[in-house]
Order: C-alpha cells, then sequence, then structure tokens
C-alpha cells in the first residue's frame, strides 16, 4: 500500500506543470470570460464618415466625437466604408448619410448605416450608442427651445447639471429563484471546464485490472489499493482549486461564492469517481473519447461556456459544470446534489472493482 | 508513391480505427442547435420569447413595452399578469418564457432622475441573459438622457407662471423621449448580408471541421512515432518533411467531407451558406492547424503520447475559440490576440462562405 501510495505521488509531481499551467488557465480564462460577460461599459471602436452637412448631422458627430467611452476615428466625408475598415482594430464604419436632416425630419429611416468591420458579427453595442445619441439628440432639440424662451446661455446653464451615476437597476431572477448578479466575478463556466480535466488525469493514473502495477501493489482487498489511489489523486486537484480561489482572492480581489466553491472543490472528485468507473470496468482506453463528448456537452449544454446551461433534468447528471454555474445563486443546494451523485458514483465504481474477477496482465 | 501509400493508410484508418472523431463536430453543431430554445427568429438573431409583464396599472409603461416588442424582434407574443404571483405561475407553467416586471411610473422616474429596479425573471437561464443583456442596453440609453431631463424640467418653473402650466410641458417633454426611445433604432441601418448569428456558428461550424481534421493527423503521427513507423520510414530514406506534408494532406482530406456534412446541416436548417466555400475555408485551415499540432506529436516520448497530443491540440482549440471571439462577443476580445488566430479568420471565412451563399 506504502509502494502505491508513494508512486501515486512520483506519477502526480511528473505532472506537477501541467497542474500549475491549469491553474493558470483557470484564472486566465476565468477572468476574461467574467470580464467580457459582466461588462456593460460600452467599448466602441468605430470610423466615422459624415457625409451629411446639415445641423443635425454637425451636431450628431460633434456630439459622438466628444463622448468619452468611444473610440471615434473621424474621416473626410465621401471615403468609403470598405477603405475605411481596412484598420483592423475598428469594430465597424458609419455613414452619417447625405440627407441625414431629411430623414430624420421625414422619419424615413436609414439616416445612419452602420457596416460592420469584416468577421465581426455583433455591433448591436454601436447601434444601440447611436440610438441612445438619437434620443439625446432629441432631447436637447427640446431643451434648446426652453433655453430659447428664457434667454439663458446653455453652456452656462448646464454646468450646473453632472452627467449622474445609472439609475436604472436590472434584477435578474433564475430559475433557482435567487437573484443573479450579472456583474458579479468570477464566472464559474470556464474554470468549472477545466477541472474536469481530473477525467483524465484518473484515467491515466488509476490502476485497474490491465496493469501489472496494480497486481504487484494490491496485496490487500483490491477495492482499499484502488480508492487510495483515487484519495491521492484527489489530493493533487484539492490542490489545484484551493489555489485558483485563493489567486482570485489575492490578484483579482474577488471571491469565489461558498456554494459554488463547494461544487469546485466536489467536480474533481465526481469527475474522477466517473473516470473510476471506466476503469474498472477496463475502458481506461476509451477515456479520451469519452471525455472529448462530456467536455463538450458541458461547455455547450453546461453553459461551461456562455455561463448559461440548460436545464435538461434527466441530462444533470452528466453536466456537473452546471452545478458550478447555478452554484452561486443556488448556494449549497447545488453542492448537495453534486455531492449525491458523487458518492452513488463511488459505490458504483467500488461494487464493480471488488467483484471484478482477476484479469490477465497486459501492461 | 510512399506519399500516396501513407495517405491511404492514414486516411483508412481514419474511417475504421477513430471514426467517432469524425462525430465530435456533428454532435457539438447538435449540442449548440439544442441549446437554442424555441427555434429562431426570421431574421435568425434572437429566440422568439413569449413575455408577461406584470401589470402596474401604468399606461406609460405598457406603451413603452408594447413599442419595444414592435421594434426589437425579441418577442413574440405579449401578455400582461395582474400580479407577480401570477406570472410567476405562468412562468412555473411553461405558458410564458420571462416574466418583466416595471415599477410604477418607471419611465417618469427614470427621466426625473430617479433611482428604478426592473425585475427579470426566468426559468432558462439563456432567455434570461439574452433578456437582461437586451433590457441593459435599454437601461444604458435611458441612463444617458437623465441630465439634459434634469436640466429641462429645472426650467419649467422659469418659463412658465403656473404649476399646472409646467407640469403639462413636463409631461410633452416626456412622451417625446417615450415615443423617441420606442422607435429608437427606426433611422439606423446595419448593412450585411448575414446576421450575427449566422456569421458565428458558421464560424464555429468552419474551424471545428478544420481542427478535427488537423487533430484527426496530429495523432495519427502521435500513433506513428509511439510505434516506431517514424523510425521506419526515416531508416527507407522518407523525408520528414514529405511525411508532415502528408499529415497535412490528411487533415484536408479529412475536413473535408466533415464541413461538406456540417454545411449540408447548416443549409437544411435555414442558413443561406455555400457548402462548397465552407469546405475551401476549412480545408484551408486545417493545414495551419495541422502544423501546429503535430509539433505536439513529436514533443513527447512516451506510450501516452497520442492522448497527450490529442489533450494540448484540444486545449489549444478551446484557447483559439476562446480568444478568436468564438465564445464571447468579438469586439470585446483583444485585437492583437485575434490577427493570427484560426477561429477568427474562421470569422472571415464565414462571411465569405455566407456571402458566396446568398
Amino acid at each position: 500500500m506504502r509502494h502505491l501510495f508513494l508512486g501515486n505521488l512520483k506519477r502526480i509531481a511528473r505532472h506537477a506543470p501541467l497542474l500549475v499551467l491549469l491553474i493558470v488557465a483557470q484564472i486566465l480564462l476565468g477572468q476574461i470570460s467574467a470580464n467580457a460577460l459582466a461588462s456593460r461599459e460600452p467599448e466602441v471602436r468605430f470610423a466615422l464618415i459624415p457625409n451629411g452637412a446639415g445641423e443635425l448631422a454637425q451636431s450628431l458627430v460633434q456630439s459622438v466625437t466628444s463622448v468619452k467611452s468611444a473610440d471615434v476615428t473621424v474621416l473626410a466625408p465621401g471615403t468609403s466604408p470598405a477603405s475605411a475598415l481596412r484598420d483592423s482594430s475598428l469594430q465597424a464604419a458609419v455613414v452619417v448619410t447625405e440627407d441625414f436632416d431629411e430623414r430624420m425630419h421625414g422619419g424615413r429611416g436609414d439616416a445612419i448605416l452602420i457596416y460592420p468591420a469584416p468577421g465581426v458579427s455583433d455591433v448591436s453595442v454601436i447601434t444601440e450608442f447611436f440610438a441612445a445619441e438619437l434620443i439625446r439628440q432629441k432631447a436637447d432639440a427640446l431643451l434648446d427651445e426652453a433655453l430659447a424662451e428664457t434667454g439663458l446661455d446653455k453652456e452656462e446653464y448646464l454646468a450646473d447639471y453632472a452627467e449622474g451615476d445609472p439609475i436604472i437597476n436590472i434584477d435578474y431572477i433564475g430559475p433557482a429563484g435567487g437573484s443573479i448578479p450579472f456583474s458579479a466575478p468570477p464566472a464559474y463556466g470556464v474554470p468549472a471546464l477545466l477541472l474536469l480535466l481530473a477525467f483524465l488525469h484518473a484515467a491515466m493514473l488509476l490502476p485497474g485490472p490491465d496493469q501489472r502495477r496494480f497486481r504487484l501493489a494490491s496485496a490487500g482487498p483490491r477495492a482499499r489499493s484502488f480508492f487510495a489511489s483515487l484519495l491521492t489523486l484527489y489530493l493533487a486537484w484539492i490542490l489545484v482549486t484551493a489555489c485558483y480561489a485563493l489567486a482570485m482572492r489575492l490578484f483579482y480581489h474577488a471571491s469565489v461564492q461558498p456554494g459554488a466553491l463547494a461544487v469546485l472543490f466536489l467536480i474533481p472528485l465526481y469527475a474522477m469517481s466517473l473516470s473510476a468507473i471506466l476503469v474498472a470496468l477496463g475502458g481506461r482506453r476509451a477515456a479520451p473519447w469519452v471525455f472529448v463528448f462530456w467536455l463538450a456537452a458541458n461547455m455547450t449544454l453546461g453553459g461551461g461556456l456562455w455561463n448559461a446551461g440548460v436545464t435538461f433534468p434527466l441530462l444533470r447528471p452528466l453536466l456537473p459544470v452546471l452545478e458550478a454555474v447555478n452554484g452561486d445563486p443556488a448556494g449549497y443546494s447545488a453542492a448537495a446534489f453534486l455531492l449525491a451523485e458523487t458518492v452513488a458514483a463511488i459505490l458504483v465504481s467500488a461494487g464493480i472493482t471488488s467483484t471484478s474477477k482477476k484479469t490477465p496482465v497486459m501492461a | 508513391m510512399k506519399f500516396l501509400r501513407l495517405l491511404l493508410s492514414d486516411a483508412k484508418s481514419a474511417l475504421l480505427r477513430y471514426p467517432v472523431i469524425l462525430l465530435f463536430p456533428v454532435f457539438v453543431a447538435v449540442m449548440v442547435y439544442l441549446l437554442l430554445p424555441k427555434g429562431l427568429t426570421e431574421k435568425g438573431e434572437l429566440p422568439k420569447l413569449n413575455v408577461t409583464v406584470v401589470n402596474q396599472d401604468d399606461a406609460k409603461n405598457t406603451a413603452l413595452l408594447v413599442g419595444l416588442a414592435d421594434n426589437i424582434e425579441l418577442v413574440d407574443q405579449f401578455t400582461e399578469a395582474e400580479t407577480t404571483e401570477a406570472a410567476v405561475a405562468m412562468l412555473k407553467a411553461g405558458e410564458t418564457d420571462l416574466v418583466v416586471e416595471l415599477p410604477k411610473k418607471m419611465l417618469r422616474n427614470i427621466i426625473r432622475g430617479n433611482e428604478v429596479t426592473i425585475t427579470v425573471r426566468a426559468e432558462d437561464p439563456l432567455i434570461g441573459t439574452v433578456a437582461e443583456a437586451v433590457i441593459g442596453e435599454l437601461a444604458n440609453t435611458l441612463n444617458g438622457v437623465q441630465r439634459t431631463s434634469m436640466a429641462y424640467y429645472d426650467l419649467s418653473p422659469l418659463r412658465f407662471e403656473t404649476k399646472a402650466e409646467a407640469d403639462e410641458a413636463d409631461e410633452a417633454f416626456d412622451e417625446t423621449l417615450i415615443r423617441a426611445v420606442i422607435v429608437r433604432k427606426a433611422n439606423i441601418t446595419v448593412v450585411r448580408t448575414a446576421t450575427a448569428y449566422e456569421i458565428q456558428l458558421t464560424a464555429l461550424l468552419i474551424f471545428l471541421s478544420a481542427a478535427m481534421g488537423a487533430v484527426y493527423a496530429a495523432m495519427a503521427a502521435a500513433r506513428q512515432y509511439r510505434d516506431g513507423l517514424m523510425r521506419r520510414l526515416k531508416m527507407h530514406r522518407v523525408a520528414l518533411p514529405l511525411v508532415w506534408a502528408e499529415k497535412c494532406l490528411l487533415a484536408v482530406l479529412v475536413s473535408l467531407p466533415l464541413s461538406l456534412l456540417l454545411g449540408l446541416g447548416a443549409l437544411a436548417v435555414g442558413f443561406p451558406v455555400s457548402v462548397l466555400h465552407a469546405a475551401l475555408s476549412a480545408a484551408a485551415l486545417a493545414v495551419p492547424l495541422a502544423a501546429v499540432f503535430l509539433l505536439f506529436a513529436v514533443s513527447r516520448k512516451d506510450a501516452a503520447r497520442p492522448a497527450h497530443t490529442m489533450l494540448a491540440a484540444l486545449t489549444l482549440c478551446l484557447l483559439c475559440l476562446f480568444l478568436g471571439g468564438g465564445f464571447y462577443p468579438d469586439f470585446k476580445m483583444d485585437v492583437s490576440l485575434r490577427l493570427m488566430n484560426p477561429a477568427w479568420l474562421a470569422h472571415l471565412l464565414s462571411e465569405w462562405s455566407l456571402a458566396a451563399g446568398v
């Protein structure tokens, strides 16, 4: 037993660089995804081609170029959108049409044309940015009329009005009934996906009926040696998860919610238990293939990529990442569900291991 | 001749030994399709939703919602419920996809700078996220007019002698802005041949086909290194560049039928994609991807080489997709990280394939 334990530790130590890489990937990808999902700040970079020379068109151009959150490159009127989009850093080229004023007064549409840059699929932020500008322009026109009646100077009058803080809050209540803080980092989908790799790690290192190592080491009951190895492996993954949670706190000052953290600690154990069933059944060679499909299901249905999964009750045991995604609002109930699944998987693998007949040594 | 023999042997084992890998992109495509709730809109931009609003007996809120429902193409059916409990019961029974609860006199409060909270409830997390994003956009727009509005209201007592007249002018101001919010995108046109959704999914289709071809070629090489075939080829004076070229061609051969299959599937669900262009795009991307993945095949020297090669290649694919805007809004990803990224190139090629299809 001691040899088996030491042998496992040696093997795990050989994979140490991989585990360190995993922690770094978890932190980086988790944080990038959290930022990408959570940031509501408009990130707009576009070229503006002001073809319209009317009063409204000029006022729009002036107002758009003075917005601090937008990175606007103003080009000469008449520049073609295609040539503007040769700059690969731009998201779109926006054309203020020649007859902008007439179109706005007549409500004829097509006053602003947005040409997305090649490959950029989503220009909704730019569309909304211009929609907001048009509404602001309308409000400004009404204010100008009122100021003209009173004879006050606009700049002097508006100097007392600073831009206020956002006043609209959105409370999103998800399937679990709790409020989901949309902007709260970190997102758990990607870190949870990476923890699924414990499945492959266990499939590579767990002793099985196909290995000489297991035959030599299992002086005692077979199941005991098998689960001693499982626990040794799990120690390494506890370390990975703990390092992730600690680094999030140290470097990003983001605390992983207790419910989600409990799920993140359980995911590797669950993955290893499933792997243990496969190894006990003698299907070690099939592990990479099973893993690929399992990963894909957790990426998509489990919500690993978008941090929003789909709840098909029958598929839930196959989608531990879904518990991590929901772990934040659902608190410990997601962790309890995953724990029950893990215990069931361990019992199944224990049953198979203790009852399996000795097979001829293959490797 | 040796080149052709090796290629034929690899291609045969692609079909016979690991047919499962060829199913992977098909599996992902089906999963993504299943993930999309309730089908797509006619334009393929967003899922169509049945929305229930909790009626707070506020005509302006209702007018705003009806106006938005006509304009944002998110809403399929629009119903009202008298209480939150009734709306939640409809949600639990599956009679509605989304419940939106607006506070009383919401618009007036927003325009006047008072803080308000909109509550969104959904049983499907994806619907909830999409709806919240759309409402979030609107919130940003309304937050933008706050300063002008406050200045306008403070001016009214100076312009009118009686409070009633000032209130009437403020009401008219509210009405004009509410109308402007409702038709806020009517004057803006996005000029493109394909929708965001079509570009994103076609790019995924092209990238997965190419990546699976490349993964297979790299794994075949890893297996041959492990089994000593590469050493034997060297002894028979077969040049290494020739073997690598064969593996790149193998990647193309595997990715071509995959992309054709997925392209036909995309056509069947109504994507205007040119199957030929998509297949050519996948084949073109498969070559550089295979060249990179082959480096993984030679970098490790033990029995687990094929498994390690597959793991490393899949991790790299995930990273490329992530940084190339495969999962998250592409404009939020750093430009420098996506220039040479095959997942980003798949976006460019997907536009080309969709334009050819139209």
